[in-house]
């Protein structure tokens, strides 16, 4: 059964962009990314989940019910971490925290100081005086403390240094173990990659393309880095030498190639060249994200 | 849950509030002996007063040598328009301070309903007001214990209704301005403002009977005390139209705020 549901989900603001026929479904049990950069649609999405803005068009269902109609029971088993944390300066955490998990039910203090204790919060600490990284490890502990059914993280590792980014990861997994799915935003692919099986790609409020991780990864594209002999210069190449070529870059005795034509053509033009050394690898999704963004073709071909 | 927070939020204020509004009645009624023993020489000295003067403060109906005249002249004008200070300014804030401190987005994605959310608010905003007028009604009717003669405590009881409806009133659209902007600051400055200008309108429609039709505008209409003192009660049209208002405020605040897209 899909967790999420999203169909042809419309914000529009007057004038200002929001979303446009967004798309995707999440099924149970899944880490599901979601990427694009600053203002491409994220955080309105999101938002548009909770019922805290209400969409032009379209709908949503999570959990099976309509976003807009049956909010109050959909926020029931869902934790929200903004991307953006802010909290009752007057409160202490502790307080917040209890606070936060009273709307679900009673508190449980031990998972609470469990919590606390791993991403290094002091619960007696007054809200106004935490920093934005602690504001932020407050957001996580608020959103887990209730064992969500469904996790929606928007940017969730800002402010956080690496090793309570690792903290963090580690229990999204445990999450994930317990039955829980995430959904998960972020401009950072790199930690999307690590955590999601599959991601969707928004840009400009629209969706590029819903794909699996590894099939993004392994999708036909090559990075091949072709490096020249001593003395010979590399040359840029033409669409009638090799086919395929979606983006090159000559630096020094470096050619680099985003592929996506034969391998068989590859080879064979190759070996023509004088070449030092030769590498075939798998492009990282940040320089496949690279390519989505850049070319307006490769946008809308998804 | 939101009820409970926002007493103890505001626990503060309020105490704050009634102290000061305890005290000027408190301090103000304490004169009041001195000013009974010389009632006459200083009904001769008021009506020295031009009589549209004397007519805004009621001084024409109003006797300031007894207690509720005292009062209704001295003590009912500052229950009624500091108080508004202090309603327009609770309930400004109530829905507003959410979004204007972006605690919007935490509060609103806990499974609670948006109607939820501003019906605790009000509820928490009316049982606050209501301490208040109870501390004001409490030192208004101590304070009887400074008159020599039998005090028409049916009045002062009325003019003490009355404040307190006023109260409810001036929140009731503060309530509404709150729902609908998101700036506290714009929603206090709004609010203020309608509640000095309704204060203003009420003094000018006092002052002729040519701006009397300002009454109709005004929050203040129906607790001014000289009328009250008159008809030994509130007049019910003015009552039920300011009922009215505050309903619809309500109703308003509420229909608007289920649908509100809350400012990211």
């Amino acid at each position: 059964m899909a967790i999420v549901e999203l169909d042809r989900l419309t914000k529009r603001y007057g004038k200002r962009r929001g979303i446009e026929e967004v798309s995707f479904s999440i099924g149970e049990g899944e880490i599901f990314g979601f990427i694009g950069p600053n203002g491409a649609g994220k955080s309105t999405t999101i938002r548009l989940l909770l019922h805290l803005i209400r969409p032009t068009s379209g709908s949503a269902r999570i959990f099976g019910k309509d976003v807009v109609r049956q909010s109050r029971e959909i926020r029931r088993e869902t934790g929200y971490l903004p991307s953006e944390v802010h909290y009752y300066d007057d409160m202490r955490t502790a307080d917040l925290l209890r606070y936060s998990a009273g709307f679900h039910g009673n508190v449980d203090e031990k998972r609470m100081r469990d919590l606390a204790e791993r991403l290094d919060l002091d619960l007696s600490r007054k809200i106004a005086d935490l920093s934005f990284g602690n504001r932020k490890k407050v957001g996580i502990v608020q959103a887990l403390l209730h064992r969500p059914r469904l996790l929606i993280l928007d940017e969730p590792t800002g402010g956080l240094d690496p090793l309570m980014q690792q903290t963090f990861f580690d229990l999204l997994r445990e999450e994930r173990e317990r039955g829980a799915t995430i959904f998960f935003s972020s401009h950072i692919l790199s930690e999307v990659q690590r955590m999601c099986e599959r991601v969707a790609i928004i840009r400009e409020g629209r969706i590029v393309r819903v794909e699996s991780v590894t099939a993004l990864v392994r999708s036909s594209y090559k990075i091949v880095t072709l490096t020249f002999a001593e003395g010979s210069r590399p040359q840029p190449v033409r669409e009638h030498d090799l086919p395929g070529v979606i983006r090159q870059d000559i630096s020094g005795r470096v050619l680099t190639l985003l592929f996506n034509g034969s391998i068989r053509d590859l080879l064979d033009f190759a070996r023509q060249l004088p070449l030092a050394d030769i590498l075939i690898g798998e492009p990282s999704l940040e320089e496949l994200f690279m390519h989505e963004y850049k070319t307006d073709e490769g946008a809308r071909g998804g | 849950m939101i009820f409970r927070r926002e007493l103890k939020g505001n626990a503060k204020g309020l105490i704050i509030w009634s102290l000061v509004l305890g005290g000027l009645v408190l301090l103000m009624m304490s004169v009041y002996p001195s000013f009974a023993e010389d009632a006459q020489t200083l009904e001769d000295m008021m009506n020295v007063f031009p009589e549209p003067i004397a007519g805004v403060f009621g001084m024409d109906v109003l006797k300031l040598g007894t207690y509720t005249g005292f009062y209704g002249v001295e003590v009912h004008l500052i229950n009624t328009l500091v108080g508004s200070v202090y309603a327009a300014l609770l309930a400004g804030g109530m829905l507003a301070k959410e979004e204007n401190d972006r605690t919007a987005e935490f509060l609103l994605s806990k499974p609670v309903t948006r109607e939820s959310v501003a019906g605790q608010k009000l509820a928490a905003v009316l049982v606050m007001l209501f301490i208040l007028n109870a501390v004001i009604a409490a030192v208004s009717f101590a304070c009887t214990g400074f008159a020599d003669e039998a005090v028409e405590t049916d009045i002062l009881a009325w003019y003490l209704i009355a404040t307190f409806l006023l109260h409810a009133t001036v929140a009731s659209v503060s309530f509404l301005l709150s729902a609908l902007m998101r700036r506290t600051r714009s929603v206090a400055s709004l609010a203020l403002g309608i509640v000095f200008l309704s204060y203003a309108l009420h003094v000018a429609a006092g002052l002729s009977d040519r701006f009397a039709f300002l009454r109709r505008v005004s929050l203040f209409a129906f607790t001014d005390a000289a009328a009250i003192t008159e008809n030994g009660g509130l007049a019910v049209p003015d009552a039920a139209a300011m009922a009215l208002v505050s309903l619809l405020c309500v109703v308003g605040a509420i229909g608007y705020y289920r649908n509100k897209d809350i400012a990211g």
